[in-house]
């Protein structure tokens, strides 16, 4: 190994050191993004308000209780929830009580007169009450007087637990709610660029032998996962103050994705565009639209189509994750994958992974609704997120492997009839692809050349000296004929010793190659210093218009075969007479001698 | 298929896609839109100055230098005071200010109530810019704002950005609508950054020649990150306390990183100028920053000398880009690269370029120049994203068919074992060097028979379960090849006769296993094999000739004895 190769060798080591590294710190990298080691520390003070609280609902009264403890049950329409607690004095510029609410509204009282009051404007024209933020501004010497807070859910269903309640500078506040959701807010920004941008490639994704539109329901996906992140994790109020097209969005979002879903599957892979799948496909759509005319026309408001979204979501998912699974292992038996990874495998890796995610989330935020004390509103879903970004990945690489699939299958599909169609010797095309393209010109309406050609000595060759030999006559012939009819519209081999030339709207004239093809065979013998043998072809040729109408490219070619023979016959005549001269030479010689 | 091509055909396609783009993201804007905008206002003007002796009226932050006509310079210090204007109600009354290379203490109604990093100051330690929130009181209308300004570095502009009053919500609308596109820039980067490097890296044992593609990704992140501090929006979204140290030391992470992708995908042209160029530059950045570091030197003043090497680099980039056009040696993958590379650096120029023109007399706002730099960060990764999708699946692609077609060339139809030809090459291949290989030739018996009495495809069944036996014997230790109808031949380096003989009667007995299991005719196999060392100084040829000698030998024994067998 010389110095160049050892340290060529060296810099290649360090090089994959150096990646794998990389690729081992960037799943840290991410992680901690996500952890609340980064969050700026609050300028002034906050506390959040947990203890001390009396909580009354219904027949429920609790006294100095937490509001993670204090078992409210489900909310429903028209019943309220009154909680009081006094509260201490803190430094701040402007206290601010900050709380989320969804589906109800809110009245807050600073001993008993109002100071804040919020959604009756959606209430009274029966519009669904978004999930909302209420950042309240306290009044000079609140830490004296008594706060009462009453929700009302204008739902039946609107929640079951009572959330966080903080008292402290707003920024602060708000900077918080933020930097807390920092890694949900970062993966749904990046998949909604990301689906854009995707969007403006599709032009130069399709091409004219391939239209996959798979990759639309991919940019759908993509972008409604973001969307659907965002607004869970309430993120999309870092970019409004629109609480109501927020919840909207996150509820349209969430229902769009599983027909976005089973579009992708039906339009990616054929064995999934089946009846049960267009079937699905339908019923999603659908429901949408359902859902989008109901709510609009305020008859049934939006949240409450949730549970059944979830229904149809996990008999689809089921569905479709049984029948990949099972074609994977149908593939895998037969043998046909090798260790190259199929685009359907990564797809199911990416399902895998979102679905596992989606239901630990889905479980457990229902588990946390129903069961808990706390309710919901502390469940924090942050695994769906982690899924969603390797779902998308997993897309993309699907979409990735597939296209080198296609590409594959249709570069060897061409090899292949490529094969069927050369003749293995020379390279020419064979008796069949010949046939064929007589067939075509026939068809057209300009005017061709056909030259039939034949090489006199080949059984000769073959006797005397072998099949070898004979092979390499007619490769060396052959060669000749690409040189000398480079420019021509077929070369082939019809049979042993037949070849066939076809010229068609060609520059030169078929006399004209002739007689080039005569010096390079002339050419060739002279310079074969080996003299196994010599090269010697007849030819003929004939024009399309020397017939008249009715004939075909096999007359023509007919006519040139027969002149190929004329000149065979003068040939082989010539090389008698020679023959005979040189018998007659030699007994002459002899005589003499 | 070329890019150019690729345009031309789908003109149409792409501007209906662009038109879609711009409608998606102007509906989304529009909706966002805030319909309740209070009032803010930009405390531009009358301001009261005190400098030194002096008392300046009205004096117009944006225009410093023109209405006080003083040059400040490093380690000054002055006073501004202003009276806060009544905007109606306002709740959660905010100011926004954004500080440029200065400390400073904030005073509202005679009460300090910000500072920022005034300790530094004293330390005479690099301060950079920031742009923070302040909250102030309920009752602000007709109160003192004061701010006592602390210069750390000499007046490289004309005047100062104004604080801006308003409240809190109309505040945060305001600002984030201003910076949106720099915000959504560069955490697409950041995230883009790190999943494509990821999968680049995966596929990087595959393909090595996408090895340009990690450091594009790494590159993006960078920008990404730059992005976010220059804006001064990385606050908004973790503890930045030096947002301004991580700014610059992203912008000095560029240039390295654009040498390693040009030096990945050049060709050979000027080998030894690039690698002077590239050593050198790449050193000098990083040079800085560990200068920056260690407290010696600061980036900001090493920041000409850095625009230097970006001068440079830009320069080798165009002539990159020059020989191409010329030559047309790059790949279509590297010339993308190339390109997008040199117009991301375009736009970056240009928005400091229209930034420092402006800045001469008056600090204008301008809303396009001032996204060019995450246009230019959008456009490299478009280039980037249309790198792995056309260019990368087409390589991959034909490194796969190029495999398979290989695989082919070289594999028996229908055992899948190898065929002559792989044969002779690995044996042709094993005498090169010096091991010892020992070849095994074996012949299928009754072939033709079975095929004459029970149709080809019992034949073909006999054939491939006797390939399926050798494989699994002989895979370990050899290679097993088919190079005729009933004729195996394995090659085994470096094996005992003894292993040898064990293999054999191994896989004369699994035959026996398929003759009773499966009796409708009966399997057998002639083997001879023949050393290395059996014939020296001599080539594979041999080798097989003699291991084929031996085989017949043993072959015309067995058709004695099961001549009489299957007669019987």
């Amino acid at each position: 190994m010389t110095e160049t190769d050892r340290l060529t060798m060296v810099l290649n080591n360090a090089k994959r050191i150096i990646f794998t590294a990389i690729a081992i710190l960037i799943p840290i990298l991410i992680i901690y993004i996500g952890s609340s080691r980064m969050n700026t520390t609050a300028n002034f003070d906050m506390v959040q308000l947990e203890d001390g609280w009396t909580i009354s609902h219904a027949d429920l009264y609790e006294e100095n209780t937490s509001l993670s403890s204090a078992s409210i049950g489900l909310i429903n329409k028209g019943e309220s929830v009154t909680m009081e607690r006094s509260l201490s004095r803190i430094t701040t510029p402007i206290t601010c009580l900050a709380f989320r609410t969804i589906l109800s509204t809110v009245d807050v009282y600073m001993d008993d007169e109002l100071i804040y009051s919020y959604g009756y404007d959606y209430a009274e024209s029966d519009k669904m009450l978004p999930k909302a933020y209420h950042y309240i501004s306290l009044p000079n010497g609140y830490e004296s007087s008594t706060l009462k807070i009453i929700i009302t859910a204008t739902e039946d269903g609107a929640f079951s637990g009572l959330g966080e309640f903080y008292l402290g500078d707003r920024i602060d506040i708000e900077t918080m709610y933020v930097q807390n959701k920092r890694m949900p807010l970062f993966i749904s920004i990046f998949l909604i660029m990301f689906s854009l941008i995707l969007l403006l490639l599709t032009p130069f994704l399709f091409t004219s032998d391939h239209k996959d539109y798979s990759i639309f329901f991919n940019i759908i996906i993509s972008f409604f996962m973001g969307t659907y992140i965002l607004c869970y994790n309430d993120m999309i109020f870092f970019f409004t103050n629109n609480y109501y097209f927020g919840t909207i969005l996150e509820y349209f979002s969430l229902f769009i994705i599983p027909f976005a879903a089973i579009g992708f599957l039906v339009t990616n892979n054929q064995r999934y565009n089946t009846i049960v799948t267009k079937i699905m496909l339908i019923v999603d759509i659908a429901f949408v639209a359902i859902v989008f005319v109901l709510h609009t026309t305020n008859t049934i408001h939006m949240n409450h189509f949730v549970i059944y979204m979830h229904l149809i979501s996990l008999v689809e998912g089921l569905y479709v994750v049984i029948k990949i699974t099972h074609n994977i292992i149908k593939d895998t038996r037969s043998d046909q994958s090798s260790h190259v990874l199929t685009s359907i495998q990564i797809l199911a890796l990416g399902i895998y992974i979102l679905i596992i995610c989606t239901i630990i989330d889905i479980v457990k935020f229902n588990i946390v609704k129903i069961f808990s004390d706390a309710g919901e509103s502390t469940s924090s879903i942050s695994l769906i997120t982690i899924g969603a970004l390797a779902f998308v990945i997993c897309l993309l690489l699907n979409y990735f492997f597939h296209c080198i699939e296609h590409i594959g299958a249709v570069s060897i599909k061409k090899h292949l009839e490529g094969l069927a169609y050369t003749d293995e010797l020379t390279g020419l095309a064979n008796r069949a692809k010949c046939e064929q393209e007589l067939v075509t010109i026939s068809r057209t309406k300009g005017d061709y050349t056909i030259i039939s050609l034949d090489l006199d000595n080949l059984k000769n060759v073959n006797d005397n000296h072998g099949h070898l030999e004979g092979d390499h006559l007619i490769i060396e012939f052959a060669e000749l004929l690409k040189k000398a009819f480079k420019d021509s519209y077929l070369i082939g081999r019809m049979g042993g010793d037949e070849f066939i030339v076809i010229l068609y709207n060609s520059e030169s004239k078929a006399e004209n190659l002739l007689s080039d093809l005569k010096l390079l065979i002339a050419d060739k013998n002279s310079s074969d210093r080996n003299h196994i043998f010599r090269i010697s072809a007849s030819w003929g040729f004939a024009h399309r218009h020397e017939l008249g109408e009715g004939k075909n490219a096999s007359d023509v070619y007919m006519l040139a075969d027969s002149r190929m023979y004329s000149m065979k016959n003068l040939h082989h005549t010539k090389t008698l007479n020679k023959l005979y001269q040189d018998i007659g030479n030699s007994v002459k010689g002899g005589e003499q001698s | 298929m070329n890019a150019i091509d690729n345009i031309r055909k789908n003109l149409l396609f792409l501007l209906l896609i662009i038109i879609l783009v711009i409608l998606i993201v102007l509906f989304l804007l529009n909706l966002t839109a805030d319909t309740t905008i209070g009032q803010i206002s930009e405390l531009t003007d009358e301001w009261t100055l005190y400098y030194e002796d002096g008392q300046y009226q009205n004096v117009d932050l944006t225009r410093f230098y023109e209405t006080t006509g003083i040059k400040i310079k490093k380690g000054d210090t002055f006073t501004l005071t202003t009276t806060l204007p009544d905007l109606g109600y306002t709740e959660f009354p905010t100011l926004i200010f954004k500080s440029t290379y200065f400390a400073y203490d904030l005073y509202f109604d005679g009460i300090q109530i910000a500072s920022y990093k005034v300790d530094r100051f004293e330390d005479n330690r690099y301060i950079g810019s920031s742009t923070r929130f302040i909250p102030l009181s309920t009752k602000y209308a007709g109160m003192q704002l004061t701010i006592r300004v602390y210069v750390a570095s000499d007046d490289l502009f004309s005047g100062y950005y104004p604080p801006i009053l308003g409240s809190y919500s109309d505040l945060k609308s305001y600002y984030i609508g201003s910076k949106l596109l720099p915000i959504t820039t560069g955490i697409f980067m950041i995230i883009f950054s790190l999943a494509f490097a990821f999968i680049t890296i995966l596929f990087y044992y595959a393909i090595p020649e996408i090895l340009n593609l990690v450091y594009s990704s790494i590159l993006c992140g960078v920008i990404g990150v730059w992005i976010l501090c220059y804006y001064n929006v990385a606050s908004l979204f973790m503890n930045v306390t030096y947002e301004s140290t991580l700014e610059y030391t992203a912008l000095y992470c560029i240039v390295p990183l654009s040498y390693l992708i040009v030096n990945s995908i050049k060709k050979h042209y000027y080998d030894k100028i690039f690698n002077i160029l590239a050593i050198m530059s790449i050193f000098l950045s990083l040079f800085f920053i560990l200068l920056h570091y260690l407290n010696i030197v600061y980036l900001d003043v090493m920041l000409p000398f850095y625009y230097v090497l970006c001068f440079i680099g830009t320069v080798v980039t165009i002539v990159y880009i020059y020989l191409d056009h010329r030559d047309h040696v790059l790949s279509p993958s590297e010339r993308i690269l190339l390109k997008s590379l040199f117009v991301c650096i375009l736009f970056i120029l240009a928005q400091m370029v229209s930034y420092t023109l402006v800045d001469n007399n008056t600090i204008v706002f301008s809303d396009i120049s001032d996204n060019f730099i995450p246009i230019g960060g959008l456009i490299f990764i478009y280039a980037q994203m249309y790198n792995y999708f056309v260019y990368i699946t087409e390589s991959y692609a034909r490194k796969q068919e190029y495999a398979s077609l290989t695989h082919l060339a070289y594999a028996d139809g229908l055992t899948n074992l190898a065929n002559r030809s792989m044969s002779e090459k690995i044996m042709a291949e094993l005498d090169a060097t010096d091991t010892d290989y020992c070849i095994l030739s074996m012949d299928l018996n009754g072939l033709k028979d079975i095929n004459d009495k029970y149709g080809h495809s019992a034949g073909d069944r006999y054939i491939t379960d006797f390939a399926k036996i050798l494989k699994s014997n002989f895979e370990p230790y050899g290679t097993c090849c088919r190079i005729g109808g009933d004729e195996f031949l394995i090659i085994m380096p470096n094996s005992t006769s003894d292993e040898i003989d064990a293999l054999i009667s191994k896989t004369k007995s699994s035959l026996d296993v398929l003759n009773v299991l499966y009796s409708e005719f009966k399997r057998s196999v002639a083997c001879g094999y023949a050393f290395r060392h059996d014939c020296p100084n001599e080539d594979f040829h041999s080798v097989y000739l003699k291991a084929d000698e031996r085989m017949y030998a043993e072959k015309k024994l067995m058709h004695k004895k099961l001549g009489i067998l299957t007669r019987v």
